[in-house]
Formats: structure tokens, C-alpha cells, sequence
């Protein structure tokens, strides 16, 4: 247990926690998923992780991740809902530039996160791995369960249509 | 020229092979609609990596104490005896058999069977799989098959091992992925997850979340084949082309969510298995005799047992497999018509096997000690239906 290629529940916990919530807020555009989300995923790593075997550490936690993810969307079958900020509308009633540019890029923000939604969840959840978790595509063919010419294909084919809908 | 589109994408994202990357930009130099493409593709990356990367809420860490002790290894081995031992229940006993799945052909030569064949593949002496798959002779059904996995661009990414005994078909790929073809009913899934099952046959046609969307009878190279499309969240997923004759899956389409194919398996060797049991007593001559001898066991499995729940269920033969799940555990709990408790006994990943009440049952795989304990107490004991037991049971527990 103290081999030192394992590393421990707390380190997961903070290396790895604020990469899974922001694949799951990405994907579902929900904040509270994404906060259950990397709950549940913890609390599986922890009763994995005592007796995990030394191999590819990443692989097996995006493994976890991932049927956690997809276990949720079984249950729950929700709707992403949208990923604006409450306080949007307040922000634009004010008129300095440093304000402007915070609401610009937050409508930006809000432009391509509704993109992402729109597309097929293949292509999403390729595309999150890979831009927003920064994952390889061996990585993602691992985690996922396909070949890495599916990856490939994937994220090819999600950001051409993510093109098509930000213009 | 051709275009590879799809080679633009990896290439921002630093994946191409250095011969792959000579020929992009060698492309692209003659090329002004990939040139094009690539900049799309370029403005789409940009535009998703430029989301901010959002900091972690407080009050996310979960509450202190560790639940159980539960390796990858053992859940995964867990999901392999599942499998295992659902053929071994569903043909009285032949456990040897599949409890050593192997890969016997190397991808390269998967690769150069594919080139030289369009047919069903190649047996392991020589003959085109066809020719086995028309004998009459229902032992020449359980055989051992190697299919390839092909990639959108051709390519073979790796073998799969399919082992058939009687009515059961197991799939064990590369990734762990399972798929138990049993009469009626197909169950896929990653060995860590909950595995689906869907009902080919029969007044309910899906469980879980795949559909059967499509099913047809059509002629493969040159055989009758039943095709059924597996649908998941409105897309089609998978097509299964399953030998009308003999239930052999002779073909797999994975689908992308617009209906492409992304990898298919072809069988590429087809080696049928002599029963060494059936020197003594032919296979159907024995199915008959269970038939005749044993009540099929029917009724509910528990939603859950040890906190487990109920994820999936397999018909057989003469009783029910259930599989309880919850990501991490997973442990089968199988019921046949009593007398054959050894069915499963020759496995060492099988922890428990009793009779009770003229029900065989078995237990497969390991759990910590106290959740096995749990799962056991609620379950029926040897000598339950003894009045005798049951009223020492009664008086003294």
C-alpha cells in the first residue's frame, strides 16, 4: 500500500478533482451534476483505491469517471439546462469596459458551451476529454473503449460541426 | 488527390504518425479546401480550449471511513467469471472449456486473412469457417472464434475472442467489454459498469437502456443471417449479424452517433470444439434428460442484496442468472433446477454453490467478507425446506 506509484485518496482528490468537474460541467452545462458528479467519483476511487494495482493510473480513474458519468445519465435522464451566470443581466446594466469585456466573454462563453451541448454526446465527450481535460487520444481511446481511429474521427467530426454552429 | 480530413484534426492536437505528417503538409500545399478545413478546425479547438477551467466548489470532499476494500483486478475478474459461468450453468457443467479464452491469431495475421478472404473467414485447419457452421451436428456449434477488429480506416486494431457452447455466445474484447449472446437475449457492457440486456425475443423487447431498433433476415456472404440493430439515446449503436442457423455472431458494427460504422468485427478463425462429455452422452440427449428431470426455476430475484442492486438477469437454460451491480462490486447469483450444484463447482472463482428446496444455487466471484456475508443471509440455506432445520433454525437461530 505504500508503494509510491499509488498515489493517495487526498492526492486524486486535489490533482484530479478539478479536472473532473469541469469534464462533467462541460458536458451536462449543469454545475450541480458536475459538483454530485466528482462526489461520486471520489468516493469510488476511495474504496478502489486501497487496493488498486500499479498500471495506468489515468486510464483507470477517466475509466470510473466516465461510468459514473454515464451511470448518472441512466438514472436521472436530465436535460442540460443552461450554463449562464444569474447575474448576467446585472452585469450588463453597468456600463464600465472592464464590465463589457467580462459580459462579452461570459456570452462568449455561453455561445460555444451551448455548441458543445447541441452536439451528439460521442462527439462531446471526445472533444471535452481532449480540450478541456487535455488527455491524448490514447488516453481518451482507453477510457472510452474504443479504437483511437474512433477518437480521431470523433473529435474531428464534433468540431467541424461545432464550426457550423458558432459560425 | 484524396483529402483525409480527419488527419487535420490530429494534427493540431499533435497525434499524427511522422509519416502522417508528411503527408498533411505536403497536402496542404496543393490543397486550398483542406487548407480551409484546417482553419475551421483550428477557430472550433481555439474556441473550446478558451473556456475557463473552473475552480472546485467547496464541501465536495466526501465523509471520511472507507467502505470497502475492492480491487480493479477483482471486479474484473468478477465480470469474467459472470460470463464464465453463465455458459457453464447453461451447459450442465462444460467449464473448462471457456475458462481460458485465448487470443490465438496476432493482429497481423488477422489482417492478412481479411486481405486474402471476403468470406466468413478461415477454421483453425484451414477450411472457410462456412463449411463448419453447416454441419448438422450440434456439437460442431460450440466452437472457439477469432474475430478482427477493423477501424474506420482499415486498419486491424486488435483480435477478439468469441467462445460458443451450447446456447451462449461470449464476447470478451480487448477493453474488457463483455457481450453474452444467450438465446433470446444479448447483455453488453464494460466489465466495471452495469452491463445492459436486451431481450431479442419474446413480449418484452428491451431492458436497460439499448432497444432492438431493427431486425431483418439477409443474406451475408452466403449466409442467412438475422441483423439486429441495437439502438441508445435515439441513435443506432451496434448491428449484430448472428447466423440464422447455428446463432454464430459472424459480424459486428459498432455506430457513431450519425450511423457510421467506427469498428467492425469480422471473424477471421472458427475452430469448433469436440465436447469431451459428449463420448458418453450426446449434447441434446442430455438437454432432454434435464428437461424431463428438474422444474425450470422461475420467479424475482431481490431488487438488491448487500446493498448491491439488481442490474441484470439472464435466462437459461433451466434457471436465471442475476447480476448484481454497483460500478465497482459485482457478484452473479445464479438458480438452476437442483441436481447438477457441480455445474459451477470446477471454478475456482466461484465462491459458494448449495442446494436447497430442489434449486441449485451458486454464487460467483468475491466480495469483501462482510457484504458476502449480508448477500448470503438473504439467501435461501441448504435444508431450508426441512421441517426439521427449519425448526432447530426457529428455536435456535
Amino acid at each position: 500500500m505504500n508503494d509510491p506509484s499509488i498515489p493517495t485518496w487526498e492526492d486524486v482528490a486535489r490533482t484530479h478533482g478539478r479536472k473532473i468537474y469541469n469534464y462533467a460541467y462541460r458536458l451536462t452545462g449543469n454545475p450541480h451534476d458536475a459538483k454530485d458528479l466528482v462526489q461520486e467519483v471520489l468516493l469510488r476511487v476511495r474504496r478502489g483505491l486501497d487496493s488498486y494495482t500499479p498500471g495506468s493510473f489515468d486510464g483507470w480513474l477517466w475509466r470510473i469517471t466516465r461510468n459514473a458519468f454515464l451511470d448518472d445519465v441512466r438514472k436521472q435522464k436530465r436535460r442540460p439546462t443552461s450554463p449562464l451566470p444569474d447575474d448576467v443581466d446585472r452585469l450588463s446594466g453597468t456600463s464600465s469596459p472592464a464590465a463589457d469585456d467580462v459580459l462579452a466573454s461570459i456570452r462568449l462563453g455561453e455561445d460555444i458551451q451551448k455548441a458543445l451541448l447541441d452536439l451528439p454526446a460521442d462527439f462531446r465527450e471526445a472533444i471535452v476529454m481532449c480540450d478541456i481535460v487535455g488527455m491524448s487520444y490514447e488516453e481518451i481511446a482507453q477510457a472510452i473503449g474504443s479504437p483511437i481511429g474512433t477518437v480521431r474521427s470523433r473529435i474531428h467530426r464534433g468540431r467541424k460541426l461545432l464550426k457550423e454552429r458558432l459560425g | 488527390m484524396s483529402h483525409r480530413p480527419e488527419l487535420l484534426s490530429a494534427m493540431l492536437d499533435g497525434e499524427l504518425s511522422d509519416t502522417e505528417a508528411v503527408w498533411v503538409v505536403h497536402h496542404l500545399d496543393g490543397c486550398g479546401q483542406c487548407r480551409r478545413e484546417l482553419d475551421d478546425l483550428t477557430s472550433a479547438r481555439a474556441a473550446v480550449r478558451s473556456l475557463p477551467m473552473l475552480d472546485l466548489p467547496d464541501g465536495i470532499v466526501p465523509a471520511a471511513g472507507v467502505t470497502h476494500l475492492w480491487t480493479r483486478r477483482a471486479a474484473l475478474a468478477t465480470m469474467s467469471a459472470a460470463a464464465v459461468a453463465v455458459v457453464a450453468i447453461g451447459t450442465l457443467g462444460m467449464i473448462g472449456l471457456v475458462s481460458d479464452i485465448t487470443t490465438s491469431v496476432d493482429v497481423s495475421e488477422a489482417e492478412a486473412i481479411l486481405a486474402a478472404t471476403s468470406s466468413l473467414g478461415v477454421a483453425s485447419d484451414g477450411s472457410p469457417a462456412a463449411e463448419h457452421l453447416t454441419s448438422g451436428s450440434s456439437a460442431r456449434y460450440n466452437a472457439r472464434q477469432t474475430m478482427a477488429c477493423r477501424d474506420e480506416d482499415g486498419s486491424v486494431g486488435a483480435t477478439v475472442d468469441v467462445t460458443r457452447i451450447g446456447a451462449v455466445t461470449v464476447m470478451a474484447d480487448p477493453l474488457a467489454e463483455l457481450t453474452v449472446l444467450n438465446r433470446g437475449s444479448v447483455s453488453t457492457g464494460p466489465a466495471e459498469g452495469p452491463i445492459e440486456t436486451v431481450r431479442v425475443t419474446g413480449p418484452a423487447p428491451t431492458v436497460g437502456e439499448y432497444s432492438v431498433t431493427e431486425t431483418r433476415r439477409e443474406e451475408f456472404r452466403g449466409r442467412t443471417t438475422d441483423v439486429v440493430t441495437l439502438g441508445r439515446d435515439g441513435y443506432s449503436r451496434a448491428n449484430l449479424f448472428i447466423d440464422a442457423e447455428t446463432g454464430v455472431i459472424v459480424y459486428r458494427e459498432l455506430l457513431d452517433a450519425d450511423g457510421s460504422a467506427t469498428c467492425v468485427l469480422e471473424l477471421v478463425e472458427f475452430e469448433p470444439i469436440e465436447l469431451p462429455i459428449q463420448a458418453s452422452i450426446p449434447f441434446d440427449i442430455r438437454a432432454e434428460v434435464t428437461e424431463a428431470v428438474y422444474e425450470p426455476v422461475t420467479g424475482d430475484m431481490p431488487d438488491e442484496l448487500a446493498g448491491i442492486p439488481l442490474v441484470a438477469t439472464y435466462p437459461i437454460d433451466d434457471g436465471q442468472v442475476a447480476v448484481y451491480g454497483d460500478g465497482l462490486f459485482t457478484v452473479a447469483v445464479m438458480r438452476v433446477g437442483g441436481g447438477h450444484p457441480e455445474a459451477a463447482a470446477g471454478d475456482q472463482s466461484v465462491s459458494t454453490v448449495w442446494e436447497s428446496d430442489g434449486v441449485s444455487w451458486a454464487v460467483v466471484g468475491s466480495l469483501p467478507d462482510d457484504l458476502m456475508q449480508q448477500l448470503m443471509a438473504a439467501l435461501p440455506k441448504p435444508g431450508d425446506a426441512n421441517p426439521f432445520i427449519e425448526g432447530w433454525r426457529l428455536l435456535f437461530g
